[in-house]
């Protein structure tokens, strides 16, 4: 611990301490998952930015069907690498202290596959597709069927597709996304 | 006007607050949107901006009234199609909006931008309900609103790439507009200590990367100094307080950091969260959280009431004063063999009657701790102490069900419908690590997906009138056979009880009998009773679940309860109340034993036998619903025996430490993980109310035994008080009979007065309950004012989509233009005519339109 505590000035670990849900204590706790990511490089810079496919080995990720995605959302450059940053804001984002609708906002990019704003049906498809995993396939026609039942539950204004407020309402209304959208450090 | 026939109405209100305003109120819903419109071109004066010096109209007068209905039958077919058609346009149109009432934004996307973030104001009626919210939150939730509506939906810009690319602001002008947005809050920018928390609160909650927090937060504390130089005048008073709560704030803050470093297991959670997802963790972190509940509890027990005995018990000893401590200390010594000492330990009898677990090892002596201290009376510790710690326990755990109740139940209400939208977006659950929980939980995805699929497959026929009275038939007797068998288990245990009485002899193992029989016959009845609910074909697998918990917990309280009353109502020939505290001891002695030995032990032999010999045995669930009732069953016979055996509480600690481990490893190492999705945040508030339920039984349980049953003379602290509550009546507040207090407390524990405060509390229920049923009508009336707004705001974006296709701006009705600047004088910037409003509604969140005039 006393190496990478030499890695942050004070006022480093403040700001992170005031922007983030973590206390001092677990900010370098994430350090500490960050690095062992990537030993070598980030006992060089603590900021060094890794690729995405180190930071796939990170267990949670590793399993989600959604890795990339998140990789994607939370990486400051756009494409996927991250920097010791751009992990604590999605370790935050996932913490238990974490409120619902900044949950949701992120949720609500990760799932926007095509970046226009609005899930729309091929973000859906999408979505199915990866929580059903690789080897169960739904066909087309169930497909159809589910993507229709979601607009119909949550799409209030009948254009199609789910803006972000109309996601942050289901979300809001959902017992379980507090619970399964969460990462513990 | 209206050729579809179907009414369309435009009110002009004149709100005080709103002079500027039109509302636009439509009848209708989807079919008649064109009629409405050519209403709304009928009324010239609408839909009309200006600029400095230029004028002209985005939506055609009425001489092209009929064009523009024939462009909207052309492509009004399907909203989409238009959408992508006439997406360019659109955004040429909206731009040139912007650019008029904005002359000095530059960028395009900062004009949409500013554009669409007027409309983040809610209406005048969220406002006004709004502003009863609390200050502050209202203060973070407005600029959360605006840092995310203030993006326009992208779809309308994607025809134009110039646009698109040009969509991600540079970080430094993003900042520069978040920090206007805040610096507009006055609460947020103070130079006080509240202020600079909830600066903070506010950042946290962007949506933005840490980068951008980062300089955000630099900017504003350089503004908010300049604000603090500028507000030189600073009283002492306003000083004090700003010190007071930032104190306030720290500790806070440190109590929370020592709250998690006192989290134990932290690894052990994560390791099974990983394994088996959020559910099964949950009872463990239930279990953790009891853990440390009783911890707290053992800590203040240890401190105030057994250390200073043991001090007594050694000085005691030393001068050899108090010969009754001695004479009870070498009462039982007859089983001095190793058998007899290991029975002693499992019924509580002999020799531990008389030590420190049991009400009779305290003494009632006065004494001095140490020679330089003051008197410490043992009664009034024990008895302060006890209650001290019922009371945090009852707050502690109401506060607790409140909260998850609140989180659970009243927040998430009306969610029900959105089932299928609730299992995608809620299905995966991103605290899995493990390889092949993964697997299992995309299995379990796929398998729900399908369930819903087949059920919707099959057309839903109407009940027959046959089925329904056959449904509810089976209900019914399953209902009263269950009654049956709980009434059956409570008399069953009262003959029992009586019988184990009467007999003779009660001494040795015998004593165990009762509580080894009624533990068993708890554990058979609650198989049979789970069996009974799944006989009954209930819908919902989580309905079926609740149910069968229901009656479990029924039949738990039923058993105690009879026990209990079976202990009160009982004869006693000396200390009763240490008699009470060995029976419970004796209860939790066999519960562990059941727990920590025997289901382990049966769990290990299954899947033994499932792995060599019979495979079909298959390996053995984990039922959480089962374990997590067995917790709430423990602490309440922990709670019932508190009073009159304090070290259970050591012997419940051990065993939660030992449960937890034998559990893990167990899961880890035997149970299979459940192959369908079980979501549990709803079941997990149902144990915290059985909890509930339970300490407050308990509680009035131990208010009848302190105020009605006379203490025994013989033993333990109260034995010279009749009852014990008169230690606190005498011994703390020191009444007597005519002191005004003494007066006033009789006054108000006469019926009368306990009658007047139940009405007076029934008319509060009965005041909320019709004030809550009225704000639920409200939300139901926003709601569909809301869907209203949206079509509206569809239609007519699609409308000005199809307009802007035909580019002839010259069709300006310049009579009603010249009359209207003849009655409005310019007025700079802020004069235009048409605004649109996405609004952030609270309620259901989606977006509204309302059309403004400032010519009326």
């Amino acid at each position: 611990m006393g190496q990478t505590k030499s890695q942050f000035t004070d006022e480093e670990l403040q700001d992170y301490e005031d922007l983030t849900f973590f206390s001092k204590k677990e900010i370098l706790l994430a350090h500490k998952k960050f690095k062992s990511l990537a030993p070598e490089k980030v006992g060089h810079n603590k900021n060094a930015k890794l690729s995405m496919s180190k930071i796939l080995q990170y267990p949670e990720l590793r399993v989600n069907p959604f890795g990339d995605r998140i990789c994607k959302v939370f990486s400051s450059s756009e494409d996927g690498d991250m920097t010791f940053e751009d992990f604590l804001d999605m370790m935050n984002v996932f913490s238990d202290a974490c409120p619902k609708k900044l949950k949701a906002e992120y949720a609500f990019r990760i799932w926007d596959f095509d970046g226009d704003d609005m899930l729309g049906v091929s973000d859906l498809k999408q979505v199915i597709e990866r929580l059903c995993g690789p080897e169960n396939k739904l066909d087309d026609c169930d497909m159809k069927e589910i993507i229709h039942c979601i607009l119909a539950e949550a799409d209030f204004d009948d254009d199609g597709a789910l803006s972000f407020p109309e996601f942050e309402h289901v979300t809001d209304k959902s017992r379980d996304f507090l619970n399964s959208f969460r990462i513990r450090l | 006007m209206s050729d579809c026939g179907q009414e369309n109405r435009i009110f002009v209100s004149d709100d005080a607050e709103d002079l500027d305003r039109i509302e636009v109120i439509t009848t209708s819903t989807t079919s008649s949107h064109s009629a409405l419109f050519t209403q709304l071109e009928g009324s010239q004066n609408l839909l009309t901006t200006s600029g400095n010096e230029q004028q002209f109209r985005i939506v055609t007068g009425t001489s092209t009234a009929d064009d523009v209905k024939s462009k909207h039958s052309d492509c009004g077919g399907s909203r989409d199609g238009a959408d992508e058609q006439c997406g360019d346009e659109s955004i040429e149109l909206i731009s040139n909006f912007g650019t008029l009432q904005y002359r000095r934004a530059t960028s395009p996307l900062a004009v949409l931008a500013s554009s669409f973030n007027r409309g983040a104001t809610p209406t005048n009626m969220m406002r006004r309900w709004s502003q009863t919210l609390a200050r502050f939150d209202r203060d973070k939730h407005g600029i959360r609103e605006k840092t995310i509506y203030r993006m326009p939906s992208r779809r309308y810009l994607q025809a134009d790439g110039k646009l698109l690319s040009n969509s991600r602001c540079d970080t430094e002008n993003e900042v520069e507009l978040l920090a206007q947005e805040i610096e507009q809050h006055d609460g947020l920018m103070q130079d006080t200590a509240l202020s600079h928390e909830h600066r903070l609160e506010t950042l946290r909650a962007l949506p933005q990367p840490l980068a951008t927090k980062r300089l955000l937060k630099r900017k504003l504390a350089i503004s908010v100094e300049q604000h603090a130089i500028e507000e030189t005048r600073c009283s002492w008073c306003h000083k004090l307080t700003n010190a007071f709560i930032s104190f306030l704030l720290r500790s806070w803050k440190l109590v929370g950091v020592i709250s998690h470093t006192l989290e134990i297991w932290y690894d052990e959670v994560k390791t099974i969260e990983g394994h088996f997802g959020c559910n099964v963790s949950s009872y463990f972190k239930f279990l953790r959280w009891l853990l440390m509940l009783n911890v707290f509890v053992l800590f203040f027990v240890v401190c105030f009431v057994i250390f200073p005995q043991l001090l007594y018990n050694t000085t005691a000893n030393e001068i050899n004063l108090n010969e009754t401590v001695l004479a009870d200390k070498y009462v039982g010594n007859s089983s001095e063999t190793a058998s007899g000492l290991l029975m002693d330990v499992f019924t509580g009898e002999g020799y531990l009657q008389n030590t420190l677990l049991f009400y009779s090892g305290y003494s009632n002596a006065t004494f001095r701790l140490h020679p330089t201290l003051s008197q410490y009376s043992l009664p009034h510790a024990y008895f302060m102490t006890m209650l001290v710690l019922y009371l945090l326990i009852f707050i502690v755990i109401s506060t607790k069900m409140a909260r998850v109740y609140r989180i659970s139940f009243i927040q998430a209400a009306g969610g029900g419908r959105a089932i299928l939208v609730a299992k995608t977006f809620c299905a995966w659950d991103f605290g899995i690590s493990n390889r092949k929980a993964a697997e299992l939980k995309h299995i379990a995805i796929f398998a729900e997906f399908k369930a819903v699929l087949n059920e919707r497959a099959v057309p839903k026929r109407k009940p027959t009138i046959w089925w329904r009275i056959w449904i509810f038939c089976s209900r019914a007797i399953a209902h009263v056979l269950v009654a049956t068998i709980i009434g059956g288990a409570g008399v069953g245990v009262w003959i029992l009880l009586k019988e184990l009485d009467s007999t003779d002899d009660v001494s040795g193992w015998r004593t165990l009998s009762t509580a080894g029989i009624l533990n068993l016959t708890m554990l058979l009845m609650q198989s049979v009773l789970s069996w009974i609910s799944r006989m009954e074909d209930y819908r919902s697998p989580r309905r079926t679940l609740h149910i069968a918990l229901l009656r479990n917990f029924l039949l738990e309280a039923v058993i105690i309860s009879v026990l209990v009353y079976f202990l009160l109502t009982k004869s006693y020939s000396q200390c009763w109340e240490t008699h009470i505290g060995q029976e419970l001891y004796r209860f939790i002695i066999t519960d562990s034993f059941i727990c920590l030995i025997i289901i382990p032990f049966c769990c290990v032999t299954r899947a033994l036998l499932s792995s060599i010999y019979w495979p079909w045995l298959g390996r053995p669930d984990f039922d959480i619903s089962q374990k997590s009732l067995g917790l709430v069953y423990n602490q309440t016979l922990l709670w019932l025996g508190l009073l009159f055996s304090p070290l259970l509480v050591a012997i419940i600690v051990c065993k939660l430490f030992l449960k937890f481990y034998i559990n893990k490893a167990l899961l880890l190492h035997l149970c299979k993980p459940s192959c369908h999705i079980w979501r549990s945040a709803q079941t997990q508030t149902l144990y915290l109310v059985f909890t509930f339920v339970s300490v407050l039984g308990v509680i009035l349980t131990l208010g009848y035994i302190m105020t009605q049953l006379p203490m025994s003379a013989q033993c333990g602290p109260f034995r010279d008080s009749g009852y014990m509550f008169q230690i606190f009546i005498d011994g703390v507040l020191k009444l007597r009979e005519n002191q005004t207090l003494w007066r006033i407390l009789t006054l108000l524990v006469r019926p009368a007065a306990v009658g007047i405060m139940l009405v007076t509390l029934s008319a509060l229920v009965y005041y909320l309950r019709a004030k809550s049923r009225a704000r639920r009508l409200m939300v139901k009336l926003l709601k569909e004012m809301i869907y209203l707004e949206a079509k509206d705001k569809e239609f007519l974006l699609n409308r000005i989509i199809s307009v802007s296709k035909n580019r002839d701006w010259s069709l300006v009705d310049a009579k009603s233009l010249g009359r209207r600047r003849q009655r409005t004088p310019q007025t700079p910037q802020t004069d235009f005519f048409v605004q649109n409003e996405i609004n952030s509604n609270h309620s259901a969140r989606s977006d509204g339109f309302i059309l403004r005039s400032r010519d009326v």
